[in-house]
């Protein structure tokens, strides 16, 4: 079978296309499906790379190739408490189950996440609610650095009027 | 009712055809959509329902549920053809609903991909304001309901793609001559450097049909909404201008061969007695050539009109004897309407 991209080269891997939920499929070559899928040099690139490609692009080889990656994960996953979703679950659909995942598989995400969007923080929008969550955060980060000064001081007085603040704040969330 | 496609005023070129701004939005506390039992996506579509059935937007906007069980296939893919919702979501359409305006300018797709995506259409390339209409809807279903947010990560989505705001902006863009010219590949690599793509807008690869494209936002976290749109916008200028730059040159060079093309598929649009999906849109892409160079003149919201109206379950709907032959024919009636008054 000739790749469907270039129409030059043999077809060798199985390419799945998923723009906004709509999934085309198509047969295409070794060096399209490296164009497509970017450039993953080096080992680090290499373990996540069909993770990677799971979030927008899933390539399963046609020749049977297995999941790169597989043996570095144990059978006793840890799963997400809200959806049982198990890191490897997400990176073989290339969705996550639920909003805790993001909690619960952080570590392991952020690296994906930093691949697709080149950053990691957000810089948008922020609901109204999140806004005075975040300012509370904020107050008790705030309360809690001047505790920590307030005992380092000896002023234990001072101190144990923090800690109340900040028990009250934490209420608040 | 007139929809937006042909009631909008294109204040842009006539190389756009059209924007979609839409935006992604979980509520927290229930899994994504993948994740979810049908009692759950029905709790999430009344709760959405609330919300948005009593409220109105610009201009005194109502929405309307359409219940995508209550479709049947002709109907749901009608709707994608019209670009109103996407081909997922018209497959499994059990614990879906989609919430539209009359002209389809705003809609509200629930339990797509994520459990909300609000969209905004608008003719031309008024990216700023789809982008207000689309945050009066979010502000409002914010208020009475709960979203999935992460001070880090912005608005959780179901995929990683998404995290951030949500947004996903695109223009959909007449390309002919750097279609025909092969420099839409070269456009597209520089493109995705800058953390946007170009596609076909109808079909793939080498067999986009109608020279039309769509340049989109890829990234969405680090970056805010307004630099998002900014960005994609000053792209699009430059392809626009890429593209109509090329279109002068190729007029100079040879009016009368360019003419003569022009002409020509004016002649078959007005005078076909059964015309496919494929040699209409081939056609209609000469023709606004052709009425951007000031050859000829027709309304651009009536070809628009055809674009979107003229897709095989489109006819469908109007037609009591669906077969191929009919549509076509019903096809090449509505053509010469558009093209011959
Ligand atoms: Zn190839
Ligand atoms: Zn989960």
């Amino acid at each position: 079978m000739l790749c469907e991209r270039c129409k030059q080269r043999n077809a060798t891997t199985h390419y799945t296309q998923n723009i906004n939920g709509t999934q085309t499929e198509m047969h295409i070559c070794e060096k399209c499906a490296a164009e497509l899928s970017g450039q993953f040099e080096n080992e680090y690139g290499k373990f996540f790379n069909n993770f990677g490609l799971g979030l927008d692009y899933m390539l399963t080889s046609l020749l049977g190739q297995d999941f790169i990656g597989e043996n570095l994960l144990t059978s006793k996953e840890e799963r997400c408490p809200m959806c049982q979703s198990t890191l490897s679950s997400i990176r073989k659909s290339g969705n996550v189950g639920c909003s805790k995942c993001y909690e619960t598989f952080k570590e392991q995400l952020m690296p994906f996440i930093q691949r697709i969007h080149g950053k990691t923080s957000h810089n948008g929008k922020i609901p109204e609610s999140a806004n005075s969550t975040i300012n509370i955060k904020n107050q008790i980060a705030e309360a809690e650095k001047e505790m920590k000064s307030a005992i380092e001081a000896q002023e234990f007085e001072k101190a144990a009027e923090l800690r109340d603040k900040i028990n009250s704040l934490k209420a608040e969330l | 009712m007139k929809m937006w496609y042909e009631s909008d005023i294109n204040k842009n070129s006539n190389s756009v055809i059209s924007t979609r701004v839409r935006l992604a939005r979980n509520l927290s506390d229930i899994p994504f959509p993948n994740f979810m039992s049908l009692e759950q996506k029905n709790d999430v579509i009344s709760k959405v329902e609330k919300v948005l059935l009593k409220a109105s937007f610009i201009k005194n906007t109502k929405l309307n549920k359409i219940d995508m069980q209550k479709l049947n296939d002709v109907e749901a893919n009608a709707l994608v053809e019209r670009r109103l919702i996407s081909p997922a979501f018209a497959k499994n359409r059990d614990g879906k609903a989609l919430f539209a305006s009359e002209d389809e300018k705003i809609s509200v797709m629930v339990n797509e991909e994520d459990h909300i995506r609000i969209q905004v259409f608008s003719q031309g390339s008024d990216l700023p304001l789809c982008l207000k209409i689309a945050n009066e809807v979010d502000n409002l279903l914010e208020k009475n309901l709960s979203y999935a947010f992460d001070n880090n990560l912005g608005y959780l989505t179901q995929c990683p793609t998404n995290l951030g705001t949500g947004l996903r902006a695109s223009v959909m863009l007449h390309l002919p001559m750097l279609q025909q010219e092969g420099l839409i590949e070269n456009l597209s690599g520089t493109i995705s450097k800058l953390g946007m793509t170009v596609r076909g807008s109808m079909g793939e690869g080498s067999n986009v049909r109608g020279a039309l494209y769509q340049i989109s936002n890829q990234v969405t976290l680090g970056i805010s909404e307004q630099s998002a749109i900014d960005n994609l916008m000053s792209i699009v200028n430059q392809v626009i201008k890429q593209e109509e730059s090329l279109r002068q040159s190729a007029y100079k060079n040879d009016a009368i061969g360019l003419e003569d093309k022009v002409y020509r598929a004016y002649g078959l649009l007005l005078n076909a007695r059964l015309i496919s999906t494929d040699e209409l849109l081939k056609l209609v892409s000469l023709l606004k050539l052709g009425v951007s160079l000031g050859i000829l003149k027709i309304e651009d919201s009536k070809l628009n009109k055809l674009i979107f109206e003229s897709g095989a379950y489109n006819l469908n709907l109007k037609l009591k004897d669906n077969s191929s032959i009919n549509r076509d024919k019903l096809r090449a009636e509505l053509t010469r309407q558009t093209v011959g008054a």
